[in-house]
């Protein structure tokens, strides 16, 4: 609406931007619950109501299967939004907890300070979020502050790996939205995480993921109302 | 119903990556708060020269082009700090949109002279937003503040959305729709359906619920609003960048005239035939693709750069006061005033006769009379275009002469080219059937094919007893109306959705919708008779 027109040809929004928009809309909906877990996702369907063409909604579906928040199953492989089961449930925690304590440390390895002053940032707007209570902002800067971290440890693979554990924990917590208790030490968990980056203290980064996954597991499992 | 039916349109936007050249920095301010900060800096030691951008569009995003912005002043040897204002994007704290920037500037200021690549003197940048944030930053007194470079701004928030008394709602609504929701950024896909009554509801369909409060708040404001100089340091220099064009510019004209009529401050004024988002009005066209984007950023930037150069060296004596052109690919005309000191006042009046065309006339008419127009607030006079981008698509207003709700007056066909350059007045003595009313005033280009090109506009509230004498200040101008063109006038009683629409009654139609027709009558000719006040370049080197 605003902003700069230096090209004025281009006021058509290239595929990739309008696959991005469809993305965040669809992932949206299914990290709030608007699509409930085993919803038949349609893409013909979903093109027509978010009013883009096949090509961006079919590279969207790509992606959200690859995220494992769409599941392609039964005899007409029909998509679905991914049900969280409790040994899946148990499976991801038990892998994060294998994972990110690894990443914790080697960000303690690797962080510059302008890693460090960015999950500060992060963490300051996690306690902002906590003291409105404002829980779907609150899980999105979380989200963030789980990105970067992976991103600052420089290990790709795990950095892949934490990103679709990451969309599969965000998709168990649309039954068991957490409580303001529980985004108070989240918060304190992650800031603790920020300080012992900044210190370059791997043992207490490896015990703020602990703390922060055993928070969260223990949450999730006392409050699934399905 | 436009959009996408009973779902909201409003997509977040992502944050966009930290770019290659930049690092962020977390910069605490007086509170605690963390500021996301990206630093830029050219290669070497330094100490170098360092300008701050702050500004609520996400520093490192594609709105406002900041990555690209901070490349070109990196390649000329500046550093540059942009800044995420607090509660946007990536800074912590609460967004209270254009007001928190005094204490934020200043804090921001002090952290950068602090750092070992900084000189102790910094400058600021930036538009809009960008360009409030440096007033208030100036505000705040920091001695090591040379300089700002304000563009596409007034002082404040205010002085834009309410100039002449009457609410700037589709810009007001647009920016606090992309920007104030929270601390994301938003697009939306579809029009807005301003058909939507009361109007606050427009917002509610496109944002969803909640609104954004700040939009409530601006859109009821009750007090008259007049814009003031800030208390800024007397040695501060100010360059005033201002677009003919942009829907601010009268707002930026009146900052103009307070500050270098003040005694405080050191202030330079460029005008650029350019609109809000800085397109401009050219005779060559436009270059488009890469290439586009490096012109873009050489006339973007250019003044500026003469500007602080010598600020840095401590050398403005040669600096132009006042420099404009009537196109923005032409050489620039320079001045030591605005006016032109070679200008002359031209007054044109409205005619109206048995039979006859209403007309504009140089010659005052030596009968009076009055022209009349219904103003209906169910069916307001369409403004058309979007406010930022006047010249990115600029629309044709040929339909106006044939609309039965304004009054239309139409000049004959320059026999020589006509400069046009200052702020023009509609003045005339008003009369409504309704307690208040809005009054607009528009200048319009019409070409000899019937293009009705809109140059000028301006708005006023007014209010009885009746009948009373109303000023209408257009929006300045420096534009060139080529021979064979006709200029003309265009009252009306509304504007929408550019403009709060007047119902007819005392309520709000932010929050009420209770309509009622109101007949409008302008003077025409005796004392208080419809003219038009412009003031015509003289050039000099024409003789």
């Amino acid at each position: 609406l605003k902003g700069f027109q230096p090209d004025p040809t281009a006021t058509k929004a290239p595929t990739d931007l309008a696959a991005r928009r469809t993305y965040n809309e669809l992932r949206r909906r299914i990290v709030t619950g608007q699509l409930a877990q085993g919803d038949i996702v349609n893409e013909v369907a979903m093109a027509a109501e978010l009013k883009v063409s096949r090509t961006p909604m079919r590279e969207v579906f790509r992606e959200l299967l690859s995220e494992g928040l769409l599941v392609g199953d039964g005899p007409r492989r029909q998509v679905r939004v991914r049900s969280v089961s409790p040994d899946l449930l148990d499976e991801m925690f038990d892998v994060r907890l294998a994972l990110e304590p690894l990443a914790a440390q080697a960000a303690t390895t690797n962080a510059s300070a302008e890693d460090v002053d960015a999950l500060r940032l992060i963490t300051a707007r996690l306690a902002d979020a906590t003291k409105s209570r404002e829980t779907p902002r609150f899980l999105d800067v979380d989200e963030e502050y789980h990105v970067a971290l992976a991103h600052i440890a420089r290990a790709t693979v795990t950095e892949d790996f934490l990103r679709r554990l990451r969309a599969l924990t965000r998709l168990a917590l649309v039954t068991s939205s957490p409580s303001a208790r529980l985004m108070l030490r989240t918060h304190d968990s992650r800031s603790d995480l920020t300080v012992a980056v900044a210190e370059a203290d791997a043992s207490a980064a490896t015990a703020a993921v602990v703390n922060y996954l055993e928070l969260a597991r223990t949450w999730i499992r006392s409050h699934r109302n399905t | 119903m436009n959009g996408v039916g009973t779902m909201a349109q409003a997509q977040r936007r992502d944050l966009a990556p930290i770019p290659d050249g930049a690092r962020q920095r977390a910069v605490r301010m007086r509170d605690g708060t963390l500021l996301a900060t990206d630093v830029y800096l050219p290669p070497g030691q330094g100490p170098f020269r360092t300008l701050i951008s702050r500004l609520p569009y996400d520093k490192d995003g594609t709105e406002f082009f900041m990555p690209d912005i901070a490349r070109y002043w990196v390649a000329a040897g500046y550093a540059v700090v942009v800044q995420d204002v607090r509660g946007k994007a990536r800074s912590a704290g609460e967004f209270q949109p254009l007001t928190q920037d005094v204490d934020d500037g200043y804090d921001t200021i002090d952290w950068v002279i602090a750092q070992d690549w900084a000189l102790d003197r910094v400058a600021m940048i930036g538009d809009s937003a960008a360009g409030l944030s440096q007033w208030a930053a100036a505000a705040s007194k920091h001695p090591a503040l040379v300089a700002i470079s304000p563009r596409c701004c007034g002082f404040e928030r205010f002085d834009v959305m309410y100039d002449g008394g009457v609410f700037a709602l589709d810009s007001s609504v647009y920016w606090a729709a992309e920007t104030a929701i929270d601390e994301y950024l938003y697009d939306y896909p579809g029009p807005f359906d301003w058909d939507i009554r009361p109007v606050r509801d427009v917002v509610t369909q496109a944002v969803g619920n909640p609104r954004p409060k700040w939009i409530d708040e601006w859109a009821t404001l009750e007090s008259a609003h007049q814009p003031s100089l800030p208390d800024i340091r007397p040695e501060l220099a100010c360059l005033h960048l201002c677009g003919m064009f942009d829907f601010v510019a009268s707002s930026q004209a009146d900052a103009w005239n307070l500050a270098s009529a003040s005694g405080r401050g050191d202030h330079y004024l460029v005008l650029d035939a350019v609109d809000h988002s800085w397109a401009p009005l050219t005779r060559a066209g436009r270059t488009r693709g890469a290439e586009g984007m490096r012109a873009f950023l050489d006339r973007y930037n250019q003044p500026i750069r003469e500007f602080l150069d010598a600020v840095f060296e401590r050398n403005t004596a040669a600096l132009p006061r006042v420099r404009w052109r009537p196109y923005a690919d032409a050489e620039w005309r320079t001045e030591t005033t605005w006016p032109p000191a070679a200008s002359t006042e031209a007054t044109y009046w409205a005619l109206v006769g048995p039979g006859r065309a209403p007309a504009l006339k140089t010659q005052a008419p030596d009968s009076t009379t009055v022209v009349s127009w219904t103003h209906d607030p169910e069916s307001p006079v369409p403004s058309k275009s979007i406010p930022f981008h006047h010249l990115t698509l600029p629309p044709d207003f040929v339909d106006l002469p044939g609309r039965s709700d304004v009054a239309t007056f139409v000049a004959e066909p320059l026999t020589a080219p006509l400069t046009l350059v200052g702020q023009a007045t509609a003045e005339c003595t008003l009369r409504s059937s309704s307690e208040s009313t809005h009054l607009f005033a528009r200048l319009f280009d019409v070409d000899p094919g019937g293009s009705w090109f809109e140059i000028a506009f301006g708005r006023r509230a007014a209010r009885g007893p009746w009948p009373r004498d109303v000023t209408v200040r257009l929006s300045p101008l420096g534009y060139e109306v080529a021979r064979g063109h006709r200029l003309a006038v265009v009252m009306s009683s509304s504007l929408f959705p550019r403009f709060a629409l007047d119902q007819g009654t005392d309520g709000n139609s932010w929050h009420e919708w209770s309509p009622r027709p109101a007949i409008q009558e302008v003077a025409i000719g005796g004392p208080g008779g419809l003219r038009l006040k412009v003031r015509v370049w003289c050039d000099e080197r024409e003789g």
